[in-house]
Formats: structure tokens, sequence, C-alpha cells
């Protein structure tokens, strides 16, 4: 034994060396990542009022039903006073829909949610700050907002091009956006492939969603949690351009 | 003997270096966010006090109560009678009565091409989003061109109420204005129905039209998105 551990030595030594500067960064990501959870946490309990906590009946599972869906329709009231088109998304009946004016403009049923059971079980003031109509604070996109093409105007007639429409599709959307209670939301367009089958891809769209996230915040000072859904590329699409900036959001669950 | 031996122990470390690299990248990418959104979420779903004070029945008479009436409130907000629904991304339209798709199909909306004149002057072709009315309805609608369509052919631009502005059997057999010079209205074009090619104006196929002119009346509701 002694033999091969003197004989592999620089392997070993290089493993071991390998394995626990690894340890070391998981750890210490751990810690961070778990103080940050701990900093998101306290941050929410101060704005969620201690009486709201434990309302009467919160608990039987008809009177929060019913509780949540006078929730959402106050803020349905609320958001039709806005002159903007806004988003409302429904997570127990799997819906994004666009609503303007209290009128449903186009609902796209979610082809999948993650995390399955985002928030379903919050106690009452937390389920009433989750469900607070929230602002869009910052969003990224694959594609534009607005598809605008620059043309200068001709001089004369003989400088007239013949107008030619961009028939080139757009790439499936992934769009991304931070609102101001501190969730994110990915919402990505799934497209046909070749053979006009939905190219559903959850595994690796998650691990690239999250290498991404990674990369940029390896060692997180704060904590806020992600909702990622899957809609149809079309509608996804509508949606985000249908949404000005600095839209407005409804939760529901 | 020895030798093969030595190169297959040899090249197992780099194996290894992979699986121990592999390992925590899963620990760090998928299974630490994991924890973290559990652990939040738990925090905030301490469950309320069973309160044995609330009358269930009661309670729940009184609920119903409330969201029969916000129930009333809420869908008095979507018109009862005629309205049509326009989507500017995929060019496409609903109209709707009584609350259930009549119709629906390709149309074309603005094509959100910038036409740059000079440094000062500049338009852009795009259908406005929200909420409009119909103003009015027209039967064999002439065209009163405006500038851009001057400018965008490379012609000199006539002034107003000159006769070279008025164009008619372009616009098809019926026009709803919204205002602001925006109309619904029909095309010589229609092999375009489907992409966004307008400039501004919303133009359908000529059943289309005709469905949606003898549908909506002058005040209904045209929803943009």
């Amino acid at each position: 034994m002694k033999e091969i551990l003197l004989k592999y030595k620089a392997g070993l030594v290089t493993i071991t060396a390998v394995f626990l500067l690894l340890l070391s960064i998981t750890v210490i990501r751990y810690v961070r990542a778990m103080n940050a959870v701990q900093a998101a946490i306290e941050e929410k309990l101060m704005v969620i009022p201690n009486e709201e906590i434990h309302d009467a009946g919160w608990n039987i599972p008809e009177i929060q039903e019913k509780k949540k869906e006078i929730n959402w329709l106050e803020r349905q009231l609320l958001l039709a006073k806005s002159d903007s088109l806004n988003l409302g998304i429904s997570l127990n009946d799997s819906i994004v829909q666009v609503q303007l004016k209290g009128t449903v403009l186009v609902q796209a049923k979610m082809i999948k949610q993650h995390p399955e059971h985002f928030f379903d079980s919050l106690n009452y003031g937390a389920y009433h700050d989750f469900t607070r109509i929230a602002s869009i604070v910052e969003e990224k996109s694959t594609i534009p907002k607005k598809p605008i093409r620059k043309v200068q105007a001709p001089k004369n007639e003989n400088e007239v091009q013949e107008f030619k429409h961009d028939t080139i599709p757009d790439p499936p959307i992934v769009w991304q956006f931070s609102l101001n209670n501190r969730i994110n939301v990915v919402i990505t367009g799934v497209g046909l492939d070749k053979d006009s089958v939905l190219n559903f891809q959850y595994r690796k769209n998650m691990v690239e969603y999250k290498l991404s996230n990674l990369k940029n915040n390896m060692f997180p000072k704060n904590y806020n949690p992600t909702l990622y859904i899957w809609l149809n590329d079309r509608d996804a699409k509508s949606i985000y351009r249908a949404i000005p900036e600095k839209g407005k959001v409804v939760f529901k669950n | 003997m020895a030798k093969v031996k030595k190169y297959i122990i040899w090249s197992l470390f780099p194996i290894v270096l992979g699986l121990v690299f592999l390992m925590f990248a899963y620990i760090n990418v998928m299974v630490i966010p994991e924890i973290q959104f559990t652990k939040y979420q738990k925090v905030l779903s301490i469950k309320a006090i069973s309160d044995t004070t609330i009358n269930v029945g009661a309670e729940l008479k009184k609920l119903d109560k409330t969201l029969n009436l916000l129930s009333k409130r809420v869908d008095r907000l979507t018109p009862g009678d005629a309205f049509l629904v326009i989507n500017t991304t995929n060019n496409t339209f609903e109209l709707y009565k009584n609350n259930k798709i009549i119709r629906q199909g390709l149309c074309s909306t603005g094509s959100f091409i910038h036409l740059e004149v000079d440094s000062t002057k500049s338009f852009m072709f795009e259908t406005p989003k929200g909420v409009m009315t119909v103003k009015g309805k027209k039967t064999n609608p002439v065209w009163t061109k405006p500038d851009w369509a001057f400018i965008e052919e490379g012609l000199p631009v006539p002034p107003m109420g000159h006769a070279s502005r008025i164009e008619p059997n372009v616009l098809g057999d019926y026009a709803l204005t919204l205002g602001d010079g925006y109309m619904i209205h029909g095309t010589l074009y229609q092999r375009l129905i489907g992409s966004p090619v307008t400039h501004g104006c919303v133009r359908m196929l000529d059943d289309d039209l005709e469905a949606v002119y003898k549908t909506l009346p002058v005040g209904a509701k045209i929803f943009i998105y």
C-alpha cells in the first residue's frame, strides 16, 4: 500500500489538492449563499406585519382558496385602473396572461414551471406580500422589445428600393426580469424543431440558466428567488412585446 | 505487464479528477440554489395558528358573497358587446361578441421601420399598443396620402389638399377609423397579410374586414397588444 502511495504520489497529491480546493470553494459558497438567504428572509419578514401572519381561517383549505381568489380579483380591479398592459401569472392554473383595463387579451398555458410548488404554502402575510402588484425593475431578452429597422428616406424615385420583408424568424425567446418584490422570473419560449415538434429541453435550459447565474454570482450577497416558466414561443414573444418596460406583474398561487 | 498496469492507473487520475470536478460543479450549480429556495420558502410558510373561534360555515358564506361581488365587478370590465383584439407580434386578430370569439385570423400591423428623412425629421411605422375605440366607419374609403407616402417614394411632398394626395380604391371596401390617422382597412397586397408591413394601420383580408366592419359599432373597443 505504502509502495503504491509513493509510486503515484504526484497523482494522489493533485487529486487531493483539487478536491480540497473545490471543497473550500463550495463551503465558502454555501455559507455565503445561506447568509444571503437569511438576510433576504429577515428583510422580507420586516415588511410583513406580524398580525398578518396568522390570519383567521388561513389554515382551512376552502377558506384559503377563496381568500386567494378574492386577493387575485382585488388586484385585477386595481390593475384595471391603469392604462398600461400588464402581466398576470396564475401558478396554480398554470397560466400567464396579458390584460388591459380588466380585459384578458392573451392567455398562455405554461408548458412547465420550476419550482413546481413556487410559494404555494405561504402564510397569509407572506402570500399577501407575494401577490402584491409588483413592477419590473430590470429585464433582458434574446429578442428586442421593438424590432425597429432604420431606413434612410430616398432622395428621389431612382433611389427607391423594393421593400423586402425580413423573413428570418427570431430565435426562441428567453426573457428574464427582476421585480421590485425581489422575485426573478425567467420565461423561455419553446419553439418547434424541424419536424414541427415542440423542442422542449428543460434540463438543458436549467443547467444553462444556473451556470450563467453562477458565473455572475459565485459568492452571492443577495438572494432573490427565481421562477422559471416555459411557454409556447409565439405566446412568449407576444407577451414579452406587449408588456411595457417597467410593466406591472401580479401573481396568484 | 507492469507497464500496462502503471499506464492504466495513471490514466485513472484524470478521470477521477474529472468526476471530482463534476460533483462539485453539480453541488454548486444545482444543489445550493435548490437548498436556498427551500429554506426561503420554508421560513415564509410557517403555518397559521389554528383559530378555534372561527365559524367556518359563516366565514365561507361571507367570503362567497365578497367573491361574487368582486367577480361581477371584474366581469363588467370586459366589454359585453363586440370588441376586437389585435396581436401586433404575431399579426393576428380575434373578434369577440358577447365574450365569445366569433372570428379570428391574420392581419398586418406596423413594420417598425424608422424612416429617417434628415436629422430633424423621421417617421416611425408602428401600430400603437393599448385600447382604442372605433371613431367612425366608412365604405369605399379614399386614402388621403400623408407626407411619408411621398417621402418613402422619393417624391416631392405636395401641399395639403393637393389632388395628388387623394387615392381611391386602395383601402378595400371598408375602413374603421381609430383616431390620430390610424385605421383598420383592406389592402391590394393581400399576400402580405400576416406580416408586419403597414405604416401603423391594421390591414385585413376582405372577408375578415367585412365581418369586423359589420360587427363593430362606432364606440367599440379595439385592444392592441
